[in-house]
């Protein structure tokens, strides 16, 4: 691994609703290093998509507003520059590119793909139009669009759902920026397409040495590509480690819940998924107390008495978890992923999205 | 151009023929069941009986009313548009009279109120909220609400009667003195245009607010657009699609005149004669005014639907499709 490129310590992002302010994003503290691929996970709503959106500050204002925090790109932070800033706008794209999770609805329906590509090019490569165009083209082969300067041409109503995340890919790559973002890239699509999608953007970011940050609500999808796993919860992350170690020893009582409701494919059928029970908290007037603690099936008399807990490190390792509990001893049954021959963890292909 | 698009075209203009063909039809029946007589009204009731049926005659009023309509469409083909009882004068003559005064009214009311429109609703959207987007959508419901008779009273008021800048009402032809034109057109078009300028910028700044929250835009920010090139080219060409489809609709008032706007003004165009024919049952006058503005009405929508399919890709493409 490289150096640090990317830093961000206490962000803090809320949305102010007529019925309080709610806490989207609540003391996210991470960090990747170059070259690095890292996972945040969790559920809907857990704020993993307001923390990435926050980096590039085009989280919807209002109603969202960052309020606290840092986040140290290539040394300096960026939160210290107005969201329309240049110094910002230069960041968007040439720095940090981001890939959403709606590939129907984020490319403009009135323009071409084409038109599209060469105005992001233009402006983050300094080139002229003519130039830009041939990238678009190039950009568009690397992403293994058959006939690109036919797609060039095309509206994005013309192009499939995987071909348009496809476009978006080569959009992210071709601005060269340091850090892409993917924002569920594959939830969209359908469960043929999402694989071929996924290991492209591998591909293509291991092939140009960026770093990635893929945001997902299903773990089984992307393990056997990322190095490290932040998982969220409530705002809050709430465990953070090496793949290996949090898909085998989770220890968190949500992540164990997390894992659980993945599906796998070399289980039984009649083995069912333990989905984990209740709901995610409401984000206004939080408990002050562990937020999962409703829900927790190891919670006992110091989570109902304590604050939440801040996230602490198990031993010597990289592993952080924000529970009072040590829980390790008490992992019941069928709860870990494993690792297979090649090294990779498998948790079963299939995505349940 | 592919061939499908002419086959679209082709269909649509033979709708459109299809609707005026019955717009005519009707036209010609309404007025039939209209009670009064015509000729009646228009030789006084004091004329003699044969001298009503001599001229019943020569208006071909006396024959069944299918052929009466078969005639009225024959003499159109051959640019005869009949006679008018009331006017006693031939109805192409009305007509080539009146009609450049309504246009010279109504086209720069539509031309100035889509531009006014269509920048107002920009400068709202992009100022959601502030003070200059809450006086404009202030402005704008007012505008809407109020009556165009009372606007162009109160324009009278103020500007002729009290300031003595304008002139009361009346018409002058742009080719006969276009400085007095301009005088005359003022306080009319500006009446004319407010209600359209208030409903168009409206519809323009939810469009435009509907544009900026999209995907696509977000898009466009998280790789450093800047907000005035998003704002004026991603965001804008969307916003302006269904803006389109309004204007055409208000295109109608070019030809068709503001029957309040003439009267108020005392502007003789083909609104105001259209209300006088009406009053007077002078069926030729009426049918042929009710032709005249469904023709240009179907055709502009004809028009606007072509031209949608330039700024809308997916629509043109679609037709391609089939």
């Amino acid at each position: 691994m490289g150096e640090r490129i990317l830093e961000v310590r206490n962000l803090c992002t809320s949305f102010f609703t007529h019925e309080g302010e709610v806490k989207a994003v609540n003391d996210v503290s991470f960090h990747i290093d170059e070259q690095e691929i890292v996972a945040f996970v969790g559920e809907s709503g857990c704020g993993k998509t307001v923390t990435q959106l926050s980096l590039l500050q085009i989280v919807p204002a209002p109603p969202g507003k960052i309020t606290g925090g840092e986040v140290f790109f290539k040394g300096r932070d960026l939160l210290q520059h107005k969201p329309n800033s240049p110094e910002m706008r230069s960041v968007r794209g040439a720095g940090i590119a981001m890939i959403f999770q709606e590939p129907m609805t984020s490319l403009n329906p009135v323009f071409t793909v084409g038109h599209q590509l060469t105005d992001i090019i233009m402006l983050h490569r300094k080139v002229g139009h003519k130039e830009a165009w041939e990238m678009g083209i190039e950009a568009l082969r690397s992403v293994e669009i058959p006939e690109p300067e036919v797609r060039m041409r095309n509206y994005p109503f013309e192009l499939s759902g995987g071909m348009r995340q496809r476009v978006m890919i080569a959009m992210a790559v071709y601005c060269n920026p340091d850090i892409i973002i993917a924002d569920e890239p594959t939830t969209a699509l359908d469960v043929t397409t999402q694989a071929q999608v996924l290991e492209l953007l591998v591909s293509l970011v291991k092939q140009h040495r960026k770093s990635l940050i893929i945001v997902t609500h299903n773990l089984g999808v992307v393990t056997r590509y990322v190095d490290r796993i932040y998982v969220m919860y409530a705002g809050r992350i709430i465990e953070s480690g090496s793949t290996e170690e949090i898909m085998t020893k989770p220890r968190h009582p949500y992540t164990i819940g997390l894992l659980n409701s993945v599906p796998k494919i070399e289980k039984e059928r009649s083995e069912k998924l333990i989905p984990i029970k209740g709901a995610p908290p409401w984000l206004i007037d939080m408990d002050p107390r562990c937020t999962f603690l409703p829900r927790c099936s190891y919670a006992c008399e110091v989570c109902e008495t304590k604050e939440f807990p801040k996230l602490r490190r198990l031993g010597e390792s990289d592993h952080f978890i924000a529970c009072h509990r040590d829980i390790a001893g008490s992992i019941t049954g069928s709860t870990t992923g494993r690792l297979d021959s090649a090294g990779r963890h498998d948790l079963g292909g299939e995505a349940h999205g | 151009m592919s061939g499908n698009m002419a086959v679209y075209i082709l269909k649509r203009i033979l709708i459109a023929i299809l609707i005026v063909f019955l717009v005519s039809v009707f036209a010609k029946a309404l007025m039939h069941m209209l009670p009064g007589d015509p000729v009646r009204l228009a030789m006084g009731f004091e004329a003699k009986e044969e001298d009503v049926e001599a001229f019943r005659v020569r208006m071909n009023l006396d024959k069944p009313i299918h052929m009466q309509y078969i005639l009225w469409v024959k003499g159109l083909f051959k640019g005869d548009m009949g006679w008018s009882v009331l006017y006693d004068r031939p109805n192409r003559d009305i007509f080539a009279e009146r009609l450049p005064r309504s246009i010279a009214i109504g086209l720069p009311a539509v031309i100035i109120s889509s531009v006014f429109a269509i920048i107002f609703g920009i400068i709202c959207a992009v100022n959601r909220g502030k003070w200059s987007d809450q006086i404009i959508t202030f402005l704008m419901t007012l505008g809407l609400g109020t009556p165009v008779f009372w606007l162009g009273i109160f324009g009278i008021y103020i500007f002729a009667i009290r300031l003595r800048v304008l002139p009361i009402q009346g018409f002058t032809s742009p080719f006969v003195n276009f400085g007095e034109y301009v005088r005359k057109a003022i306080l009319p078009v500006a009446c004319m245009s407010i209600p359209m300028i208030a409903g168009v910028a409206r519809q323009t700044r939810t469009n435009m607010l509907d544009a900026i929250n999209q995907d696509y835009v977000r898009t466009a920010r998280a790789y450093g657009i800047s907000e005035r090139k998003i704002q004026m080219k991603y965001a804008l060409k969307n916003a302006l699609i269904p803006v389109v489809t309004i204007i055409g609709l208000q295109l109608r008032i070019v030809i068709g005149g503001s029957v309040l706007i003439e009267n108020v003004f005392n502007i003789p165009g083909i609104g105001s004669l259209l209300v006088t024919a009406i009053n007077n049952r002078d069926y030729f006058v009426v049918q042929n005014a009710v032709l005249l503005i469904s023709i240009f009405t179907v055709s502009v929508n004809l028009l606007v639907d072509i031209l949608y399919g330039f700024i809308d890709p997916k629509i043109r493409l679609e037709r391609k499709g089939g």
